[in-house]
């Protein structure tokens, strides 16, 4: 098996999707909460220039060229807004552990 | 009726109304180093809120149409878009209100709401994922930063960071959601026909997206950061968050379960949808429908009890109006799933209590917090229940309109939640749905009884002086216009739906509800 079918694309950009989502459940590391949050939008972006390639050659396929670098450009802002917040929040607590934020009420 | 086209207008002329509020939004960020603190807290929010105020006012000429198939503006979306810039204009005023008070040091939350204002509009506008996308990021990083406005109160920290790791999870579902829409139908506009052999993967790509935007409006079970989220932030931005968010949120729902609706039935002939279209649903597009607004039946149903019962116990105005506000968003899951729903093979979805309901809503939500703002007096834990007690006697005028708004939540007449409440049970009647209407009434009157305890403690005589820091200008000028449009807009239910200049026009809503 030496090519790549575009079901591979989808597979890997599931699987990443899947670890991304794995690492914002599970760790407790703000900073890997971030890195989960990332992850996930970049498996997206595998996911779009994969099925960008699978689409009748009528359908125009650029579209899945292009959402991509619109992701980018979100993620990047996303990111500047998570780091402010993690320098804000470490400010009044001192820790970059996510449990240390669970005081508020029901 | 097939689904009609919109017409093709001038991008500039459409998106009028928002870039004035950007502009406004941009010239209050860029002349803010350039003031001192007193002149930052009176200059840059009549600023903004004139920038908006003149959106609002354009629109009266922005031109029904649509745009490279991105954005659109249709009788419907146009109230919306008024919906939002209203909540802007009135969010505004209770954060000049909250913030010269506290002498906060920046003058860039003025902007961050101008832009998260922007971001609700393109919501509001788009006829694409993918403008919707940008637009729900536009606005959810504005409204991250600003539930983070208040840098020394730990309270402010967690509500930030539970609202942002959990809204940035959920884009990235949504845009998962829109990769999926993609790949199945090669196209990111609403209601793409799909391509042969290719179903599933739509259907599991709009689940995601619905998702998405289910967790932004603050549905059950995706309800769990409201509370914190809305509490965390002060007073004037929970209100404003809580309506422009749902704007945009459930316009977009309402939007791509329409063109949905075309798609299944075959209708969709391709082009953008308005959203006051009346779309007739065919026996094969309701079977596919059907499980979907059965779900939506469902988590409306849970969300009205969830957030009637949580509301019930809390003292702190910003917590009931959270799970209040999670209560509204299951009513208005009703209003989305309801029209999908008849007797018969064949129904016509319209969504117009949907809208009407929406507008409502926002309005009364903004001008509530912003009431509250200004009756709380020193800090913004003055929104306590008990701290309030008497307060509608030392401010008579604030604690009129305060009354006039949550008499709306409540559902009381003459006020337009009123008549959108009336026009949900009235569906759910008309289209057999009797003993759900009569479990979702009982719940609205607990949902009553917890506004009533707010009315009372309000108005008690309990002889306390005022604890206000006094109001300004703009927020009684903005209070009492919302109030009024809450109380006005009830007198004409149809017009949300009154056919644009170049649309042939659906049946008013109130002819749409007979069995």
């Amino acid at each position: 098996m030496d090519t790549i079918d575009p079901i591979h694309v989808q597979v890997l950009a599931a699987i990443l999707f899947a670890l991304g989502l794995t690492a914002v459940v599970t760790r407790r590391n703000i900073f890997f909460l971030l890195m989960g949050v990332e992850l996930m939008l970049n498996a997206v972006n595998l996911s779009l220039i994969g099925f960008a390639r699978t689409l009748p050659a009528a359908q125009g396929s650029l579209t899945g060229h292009i959402v991509p670098l619109f992701t980018i450009a979100v993620a990047a802002a996303e990111a500047c807004v998570g780091l402010a917040m993690v320098i804000c929040i470490t400010r009044g607590k001192d820790t970059v552990d996510a449990d240390a934020f669970a005081d508020m009420k029901e | 009726m097939a689904a009609e086209i919109m017409p093709t207008a001038s991008l500039l002329a459409l998106l009028a109304p928002v870039i004035l509020l950007l502009v406004g939004g941009l010239a209050a960020l860029g002349s803010e180093p350039f003031l001192d603190r007193k002149a930052k807290h009176t200059w840059l929010p009549w600023v903004v809120a004139l920038a908006a105020v003149a959106g609002l006012v354009s629109l009266a000429w922005t031109p029904v149409g649509q745009v490279h198939g991105l954005l659109a503006l249709d009788t419907a979306r146009t109230w919306l878009v008024g919906a939002v810039l209203a909540s802007t204009a009135i969010g505004i005023a209770g954060l000049q209100q909250s913030l010269s008070r506290d002498e906060f040091e920046g003058g860039e939350p003025y902007a961050l709401m101008a832009f998260a204002g922007v971001g609700a509009a393109i919501m509001v506008m788009a006829a694409d994922l993918l403008a919707l996308f940008v637009g729900l990021e536009i606005a959810s990083l504005s409204i991250y930063a600003l539930v983070g406005l208040r840098r020394d109160r730990l309270d402010s920290h967690e509500g930030l960071f539970k609202y942002f790791i959990m809204g940035a999870v959920f884009s990235a579902i949504f845009l998962y959601g829109l990769a999926m829409t993609y790949g199945a139908t090669g196209s990111t506009a609403y209601g793409a026909p799909v391509i042969a052999g290719r179903e599933k993967l739509l259907l599991l790509g709009h689940a995601l997206v619905i998702l998405g935007l289910l967790f932004k409006v603050g549905a059950v079970p995706f309800h769990a950061w409201s509370p914190d989220a809305y509490t965390g932030a002060p007073v004037a931005v929970t209100g404003f968050m809580g309506s422009v968010v749902k704007v945009g949120g459930f316009a977009a729902l309402g939007a791509i379960w329409l063109n949905a609706s075309a798609t299944a039935s075959g209708s969709h002939v391709g082009g953008v949808l308005p959203l006051d279209a009346a779309v007739t649903l065919t026996a094969q597009g309701a079977a596919l429908l059907k499980p979907f607004s059965m779900i939506f039946l469902v988590l409306g149903l849970v969300s009205v009890v969830i957030g009637n019962f949580s509301a019930l116990r809390q003292v702190s105005i910003r917590r009931l109006v959270a799970f209040s506000s999670v209560a509204h968003a299951g009513y208005m899951l009703f209003a989305l799933a309801l029209p999908v729903l008849a007797d018969q093979g064949t129904s016509t979805v319209q969504l117009g209590s949907l809208w009407y309901y929406l507008v409502g809503y926002a309005v009364a939500t903004a001008g509530a917090l912003t009431a509250v703002a200004a009756l709380s007096g020193k800090t913004d834990d003055g929104d306590q229940l008990h701290l309030l007690a008497g307060q509608g006697r030392t401010q008579p005028f604030y604690g009129l309109v305060l009354t006039i708004f949550v008499a709306s939540f409540a559902g009381l007449p003459p006020t337009i939640g009123f008549l959108g409440k009336f026009l949900i049970f009235g569906d759910l009647v008309g289209k057999g749905y009797v003993v759900w209407a009569i479990v979702t009434m009982l719940l609205a009157i607990v949902g009553a009884a917890f506004y009533l305890k707010l009315l009372v403690s309000l108005w008690s005589a309990v002889g306390k002086e005022a604890a206000s820091a006094g109001s300004s200008i703009m927020t009684r000028w903005t209070v009492a216009a919302a109030a009024i449009a809450v109380v006005v807009l009830m007198a004409c239910p149809d017009i949300l739906t009154r056919p644009g200049m170049a649309l042939a026009g659906p049946e008013p809503v109130k002819a749409a509800q007979a069995p």
